[in-house]
């Protein structure tokens, strides 16, 4: 019953990704364990939701579930996606004291931040794959897309150092994929 | 207290609607709306919300927007900002995927979006180093850092996995410290 099964799984992602781009691991490894949805399809989708308005976490969860059962897939993944951060939220407002000076919640969290920056440096060599090679991994390439490539040179200096909305960098891409023909 | 459920629903869309790239650039509209506007609270108290919302799992915005909500109105309010704040992008991004879907034959579609992909590209990078460079002087940040990074990149387990001996290797850590610290 895959209803079920995106219900049990978003819920999972609900409870352990930390921050919107904490979801993205969690939806590889759902690409690479069922026939949901792709890498490549993932990748569309990730593009998709860092192009719409909206947290970039709730968007990629209701695509995926989308892609998976239509829309009651999208409706359970992004209400299993949302509950527990929201749970947790409440019940941080009632203790909020105990929470915050908590030495193990503290602890915890100084382990699951390097984690996830970890777990999203290892899914980044999937999308840079996507993005260069067209294949979903380094190591299946077998050619490079150079004028991909040579953007991506261009774009990282100012990603990393232009302050402004990054939906201006996004419509970037869009007009050099187009005038470039990417 | 259905006028200040509604109003809830209603900021929390708005704010929602009109931010692009993910939860940190919800940041000044949180601050318009809840600071400046309806001064439901000050800019350090959104400031404290703020990093707990930090400090639990879930989208920052989400998270901001509950915790801000239930101290205001309480839990009712809660879940009435998470639906607000998921809702109407949930809505607009399916619209969106239906029409691009159905204009896929459009080949500018195809090149626009490949052109987005290396921009994300370039923007996941930014966030991983977002991450990275508040742990650069933290053996214990970076050595986590780069075993999630093989362990994943390899395929030797699941996300879950890696999370959960991260944050159990670090309290252990952390409590053989606190036991070499407290010694004479």
């Amino acid at each position: 019953m895959i209803y079920m099964q995106l219900l049990g799984e978003f819920l999972k992602i609900g409870i352990f990704a930390i921050g919107g781009p904490g979801t993205m691991p969690f939806l590889f490894d759902l690409a690479a364990r069922y026939d949901w949805f792709s890498l490549a399809e993932l990748a569309d989708m990730i593009t998709l939701a860092q192009t719409a308005p909206g947290p970039f976490g709730v968007n990629v969860v209701a695509l995926a579930g989308f892609h998976s059962a239509g829309l009651p897939g999208a409706a359970i993944a992004t209400a299993a996606f949302v509950l527990p951060p929201t749970l947790i939220s409440l019940l941080i407002c009632r203790f909020l004291a105990l929470w915050r000076s908590n030495r193990y919640v503290n602890m915890a969290f100084s382990g699951l931040r390097p984690a996830t920056a970890g777990l999203l440096a290892a899914i980044w060599l999937n999308l840079l794959a996507l993005a260069i090679c067209g294949t979903d991994s380094l190591f299946k390439a077998t050619d490079i897309n150079i004028k991909a490539l040579l953007f991506l040179l261009v774009m990282l200096p100012l990603v990393f150092r232009v302050r402004i909305n990054p939906v201006v960098f996004i419509a970037a891409g869009a007009l050099v994929g187009i005038l470039a023909g990417l | 207290m259905i006028k200040n459920l509604l109003q809830t629903f209603w900021i929390f869309t708005k704010v929602s609607l009109s931010t692009f790239g993910g939860g940190y650039s919800m940041m000044p509209q949180f601050q318009h709306e809840l600071v400046e506007r309806r001064q439901w609270l000050s800019e350090e108290e959104l400031a404290n919300f703020y990093a707990l919302a930090q400090c639990q799992p879930g989208a920052f915005a989400v998270n901001t927007a509950v915790l801000v909500s239930t101290s205001r109105y309480g839990a009712a309010a809660g879940f009435v900002a998470a639906a607000g704040i998921v809702l109407a992008p949930v809505l607009f991004i399916l619209g969106l995927a239906l029409l691009l879907n159905r204009h896929a034959d459009i080949p500018q579609i195809a090149q626009a979006m490949a052109g987005i992909k290396v921009v994300v590209a370039a923007l996941v990078l930014h966030n991983v180093w977002l991450f990275l460079k508040t742990g650069l002087r933290n053996p214990l940040y970076l050595g986590v850092f780069a075993s999630s990074l093989i362990l994943l990149a390899f395929g030797l387990f699941s996300p879950i996995i890696v999370l959960l001996l991260s944050a159990a290797a670090a309290i252990l850590i952390g409590i053989l410290r606190k036991k070499k610290g407290s010694r004479p």
